[in-house]
């Protein structure tokens, strides 16, 4: 039996990946037309419009100077108002989110469809969604804020995070069922946890609260923590906002500590789950976590967003340019964590921060994007496609990828071609440029794998016979980075919890002072400059150790001690 | 003078003047390895020249692919065609020229032992016999190349601050780096080995044409 048909049919097969992802994108432009819009005037929408059933709920904020009263208004899918409801009382940020409550029965009762709303004079709303009418109210203490995190469902139970603390309230009645005292928050929305809530505050405070009011807490060091954290499989996902950049903790639940550490950027996005995995933005980039055993960062994409990030469909997300320059975002996650960014422009564009809400109804996608001057925009897609047909786009065109892509359809073809033709040399020869380009498409991970698994088999050296008498005693046993820029040392330790020399490195300029350059590569991030010398190079030892991988990729202990040397002083 | 200036991760920083005295060293090996007894036709200088130039152009061409490295099956082959002196005399030309292009440091020495050991290993390991090329033993040469090369050049590290174990650990870590070198060898060997060794077979010259005619016909001169 001749079997190089089967063989050719076969090659063909291995080409289908690549014909996919080379698929003709339809852009969000082509997909989505303007419907309709409404201007509340004079107000601002800072959280995520919402659609339950066949109806729009917009909720606006009027505390950064506008003339109007916050709002919370009901629409039907074509733009026509049907009801609204107005607190004057509630003067400042009104960012909660609005949360919906299917009819339901509990313990303590029964509640029918109803809309959730928690404003910044202190009260806690339930409205029918038909109608608006008032269905129960809770008034919590306000300390000049109230309510402006993300509330929650615990089963009968609503669960939302007051200024001060943590509420839990009869969703039949809104009666208060639980109250504990945690520390003053702000965007600190709550999380369910198995045992309990989860909540942080403006003092890098993460509590845990249980259903009867047990609370137990773990300090992160500086910062506010603005986002409910997020239940990965690697434990509790916190960020941990600071002045000039941002850390990502990841919290062992039972043991209540952090485990390890990631450094972000600036002001972070309230990061959203897929999987298992987080996405998150910051003002650097928008950032792809894989968080199924150990959280760490596998995609990044240059972009600048602070707000929420809306989940349009299964791996697509939206999310807001907080600038001018451009627009939205438009991020497809595939299943094995490549982030691509399409950018598309809406009239709700500039400095936005609340996520676009999505609904798609008989055959056709709605989204609803709120604008920064209170507009609300609502886009439909045509009929021809919908959210699941948009594709991104890369905003650079990688000639390198492509180029060796087409390489490799060239060499598979070649060599499925000679094999027909019984010239089993031509075969080998367009065979092994098809396993060259595959190597060199992956010999910078393959790598970074075998020089972490070298470090892993290789004995430990020991931290003390690099300790340098002119430090402090109480720095033993804590993580430790030294710099010698241009002959002068500089010195800190006493550092807790970073998990690589990069994250670890980066603290210590913090709390020096320095100033910290590095280049990102396919091998991981290294250190260009410190306090701008350059010199001949960067280079450092990990506990004595001279470090062959990425800063980024370099993973440490407890006591680890970092010594950055520039290579000519070697 | 301090001549070497300081200590890089490619070993020691050449000051201006110990970079001319490594020029000048390379040029003189280059120079004694080719001047021979047997004096040079103008085919063979040119054959030389034009060699080194277009290997020279290939490596900085293909510099972006990490370890790709089109000069050591070339040496290789020099080496088998030309003899041990000829092909080492080629790596060196050869090393000195791209780097000229790419960065001339204290590594081009490294870099220039390499390839002169690979073309003294393709000179003895029977790539071609009586005239005829062995494909199968020039790719496996070619993998092996790329290992010795590897370790040749890592000598260059070495600057006294190096302990064995660091320097074992620095050979380990590259490895997958190596392995690439490797892969690109074969397919160089694979694609091009029999076309550039039928390039580098020697020709003869019209005297030793006309001394062959004459010896095999018997016609006494």
């Amino acid at each position: 039996m001749d079997l190089r048909p089967l063989i050719l049919a076969a090659l063909i097969l291995l080409t289908l990946p690549a014909v996919n992802a080379s698929a003709e994108p339809v852009a969000f432009d082509e997909t989505y037309t303007l419907d309709w819009t409404h201007d509340f005037g004079g107000s601002y929408i800072t959280t995520a419009p919402l659609f339950v059933d066949q109806q729009l709920f917009v909720r606006t904020s009027a505390s950064w100077g506008g003339d109007n009263s916050p709002t919370l208004a009901a629409f039907s899918l074509d733009g026509e108002p049907l009801w609204s409801h107005t607190n004057a009382n509630s003067t400042h940020h009104d960012m909660a989110p609005l949360l919906h409550v299917s009819e339901g029965e509990g313990s303590c009762g029964s509640w029918p469809n109803m809309l959730v709303v928690g404003w910044s004079d202190g009260q806690i709303e339930a409205r029918s969604t038909e109608d608006g009418a008032l269905i129960w109210a809770h008034q919590s203490e306000p300390t000049i804020w109230g309510i402006t995190g993300a509330m929650a469902v615990d089963e009968d139970r609503i669960v939302a995070p007051t200024r001060s603390g943590v509420v839990a309230l009869c969703a039949s009645n809104g009666v208060l069922e639980m109250e504990a005292d945690t520390g003053l928050g702000w965007r600190n929305g709550v999380a369910i946890g198995a045992e309990e809530y989860f909540l942080g505050d403006e003092s890098g405070v993460l509590w845990g609260v249980t259903r009867d009011g047990v609370v137990r807490s773990i300090n992160l060091g500086e910062g506010k923590i603005r986002h409910a954290p997020l239940m990965t499989t690697a434990g509790l996902f916190v960020q941990v906002q600071g002045p000039t950049s941002s850390t990502v903790h990841i919290i062992d639940v039972d043991g209540f500590t952090s485990q390890s550490t990631l450094r972000i950027g600036a002001s972070p996005a309230v990061p959203v789950m897929y999987d298992s995995f987080v996405l998150s933005a910051d003002s650097e980039a928008i950032r792809l976590f894989s968080c199924a055993v150990s959280c760490e960062e596998v995609n990044r994409v240059s972009f600048r967003s602070n707000g929420e990030i809306g989940v349009l469909g299964e791996g697509q997300f939206s999310l807001p340019y907080n600038g001018l320059e451009r627009g939205w975002g438009l991020v497809n996650v595939s299943s094995s964590g490549d982030l691509l960014l399409e950018t598309f422009t809406t009239g709700a564009d500039g400095y936005a921060t609340s996520a676009p809400g999505v609904l798609t109804y008989e055959e056709t996608t709605y989204l609803a994007f709120g604008s920064d001057d209170s507009v609300v925009y609502v886009y439909t897609s045509n009929p021809t496609h919908t959210v699941e047909n948009i594709e991104v786009e890369q905003t650079e065109f990688d000639w390198f990828v492509q180029g060796m892509t087409f390489l490799l359809f060239l060499s598979l073809g070649g060599a499925g071609v000679q094999f027909l033709r019984n010239e089993g040399t031509s075969v080998l020869k367009f065979l092994s440029i098809y396993l060259l380009i595959i190597a060199l498409l992956v010999v910078d991970q393959v790598a970074v794998q075998w020089s972490h698994f070298i470090e892993e088999v290789t004995p430990d050296a020991d931290a003390q016979d690099v300790w340098d008498p002119s430090w402090n005693e109480s720095w033993q046993g804590t993580q430790i980075v030294s710099i010698t820029i241009e002959g002068e040392l500089h010195s800190v330790g006493g550092l807790e919890g970073y998990t690589n020399a990069y994250e670890l490195t980066t603290a210590a300029c913090e709390e020096l002072g320095l100033e910290i350059r590095a280049e990102s590569t396919s091998l991981g991030t290294y250190v260009v400059a410190f306090d701008g010398v350059t010199g001949e190079g960067w280079e450092y030892t990990v506990d004595g150790r001279l470090a062959t991988l990425a800063a980024d990729s370099a993973m440490l202990d407890a006591g680890s001690i970092v010594q950055w040397y520039p290579v000519e002083a070697r | 003078m301090d001549m070497f200036r300081a200590l890089g991760t490619h070993g020691p920083e050449l000051s201006p003047t110990m970079g001319l005295v490594l020029d000048v060293l390379l040029l003189g090996a280059a120079f004694w390895l080719l001047a021979g007894q047997n004096r040079r036709s103008v085919h063979d200088v040119v054959l030389m020249a034009t060699l080194v130039l277009s290997v020279s152009l290939l490596r900085v061409v293909m510099q972006p692919l990490p370890n790709i490295q089109p000069v050591t099956v070339a040496c290789l082959l020099v080496g088998a065609q030309l003899g041990a002196r000829r092909g080492a005399a080629f790596a060196v030309m050869v090393a000195m020229l791209s780097n000229f292009f790419m960065g001339d440091g204290w590594w081009t020495l490294f870099q220039a032992a390499g390839w002169s050991a690979v073309a003294v290993f393709g000179a003895n390991f029977s790539l071609v016999v009586d005239g005829v090329y062995n494909a199968g033993r020039t790719c496996l040469a070619a993998v092996i190349s790329a290992f010795l090369f590897g370790l040749i050049v890592s000598f260059s590290i070495l600057d006294g601050t190096f302990g064995a174990m660091e320097f074992l650990l620095y050979l380990v870590n590259g490895l997958p780096f190596d392995g690439l070198h490797a892969l690109g060898n074969l397919t160089f060997a694979i694609w091009f080995g029999a076309w550039f060794s039928s390039l580098l077979v020697r020709q003869p010259t019209i005297e030793a044409l006309e001394y062959a005619v004459m010896d095999s016909h018997g016609i006494d001169a």
